[in-house]
């Protein structure tokens, strides 16, 4: 999203959000805004523990890492995978932690703009195992970041990773800026499911919508920053990756019960990621490998 | 962008925010409140599974 729709966008969704939670001085500066978001999320998320700093907080607190994957634990309707966070384990948290905390730093200094809309966006990182998955991110659990980084990534993919999931959070929180869904008990039914981008098969549309903008975002960080490298870990080769989300684009928005689904900005959203997408010059595949979850 | 341009980009953003804007989602938010916290139970966790683990 950051350069999808642009930095002072996304800033401007958080701003808007968060104002009517501003101390009575208003908001000012970063620390004014970042407060008034930590007032929004605790308002919003009565259940999680609530950072107070005006920075990331890498949390490794056993009580609050228990609340925490219980938030991303919590039962859901609209799930098609099931992950679990195993709490309980919390030995390999502080060294994970560091992995993510020197990444950040590297982000900060390499890439400013992407550094700052971090620093606001995410109130606190925890990093706990899982069998399943690297890390993410949860609706219920807004601005918390959930990392199970591997020992095999590299920087470059550490830092995908950062891009992977603020994007989920800043596309929860356009949401919440704009609505994104007329009616989602349709969604759960799979005749209203979409071909998703990363793991390239159907979806409920929620899920699908997400993974357009992270591969969309992640396309064009590469575009703009990193290359396309084809030997990424954490996400596919960008070719594979752009043509996966242009299916997943063409799959969301000829979706027959497309208009009883979607609100308006969900569709510019679908609509400005094909463009982008088509607009890449992504060099030819030299992977193999084809996405289909294990 | 350098970090003093994206502190002044985001100072520039607080100072433009206009009331209707913030009313609107204000309302967007707290009906998001409602759908996520009813019935529906929609807790959406995007997890991410690495392309490496394939």
């Amino acid at each position: 999203m950051n350069i999808l729709t642009g930095y002072r966008a996304n800033i401007e969704t958080i701003s808007l959000l968060s104002q009517p939670h501003a101390e009575a001085s208003g908001l000012r500066d970063f620390a004014s805004l970042k407060k008034a978001y930590q007032n929004y999320m605790a308002s919003i998320q009565p259940h999680l523990p609530q950072s107070r700093l005006d920075d990331i907080e890498f949390n490794a607190d056993p009580a609050d890492l228990n609340r925490f994957a219980a938030a991303f634990n919590e039962e859901s309707n609209l799930r098609d995978i099931q992950y679990s966070l195993m709490t309980g384990d919390f030995k390999d948290a502080p060294e994970k932690l560091q992995v993510m905390k020197d990444t950040y730093a590297v982000i900060q200094q390499r890439h400013p703009e992407l550094g700052l809309l971090l620093k606001l966006t995410f109130n606190t990182i925890f990093s706990l195992p899982s069998a399943e998955a690297g890390g993410g991110s949860a609706s219920s659990a807004l601005g918390v970041l959930w990392a199970n980084p591997r020992s095999t990534w590299r920087e470059v993919d550490l830092i995908e990773f950062f891009v992977h999931e603020m994007t989920h959070n800043l596309v929860f929180l356009d949401e919440r800026r704009h609505t994104h869904y007329v009616d989602l008990q349709q969604a759960i039914r799979k005749e209203n499911w979409a071909q998703s981008a990363v793991l390239g098969k159907l979806r409920p549309i929620d899920k699908s919508f997400h993974s357009l903008l992270v591969a969309t975002e992640l396309l064009l960080f590469r575009e703009k920053i990193t290359g396309h490298d084809d030997a990424y870990r954490v996400h596919p080769p960008s070719s594979v990756l752009r043509e996966s989300a242009l299916r997943c684009a063409e799959s969301l928005l000829t979706l027959k019960n497309r208009d009883e689904l979607y609100r308006p900005r969900l569709v510019e959203l679908a609509v400005l990621c094909r463009e982008k997408l088509e607009s890449l010059s992504v060099p030819a595949a030299s992977a193999t490998k084809i996405l289909q979850p294990a | 962008m350098n970090q003093n341009k994206a502190l002044n980009e985001l100072e520039a953003v607080l100072g433009a925010l206009d009331a209707r804007s913030i009313a609107n989602a204000r309302q967007a938010s707290e009906k998001i409140s409602v759908q996520y916290g009813g019935e529906l139970r929609r807790v959406v966790q995007m997890n991410m599974i690495a392309y490496d683990d394939f």
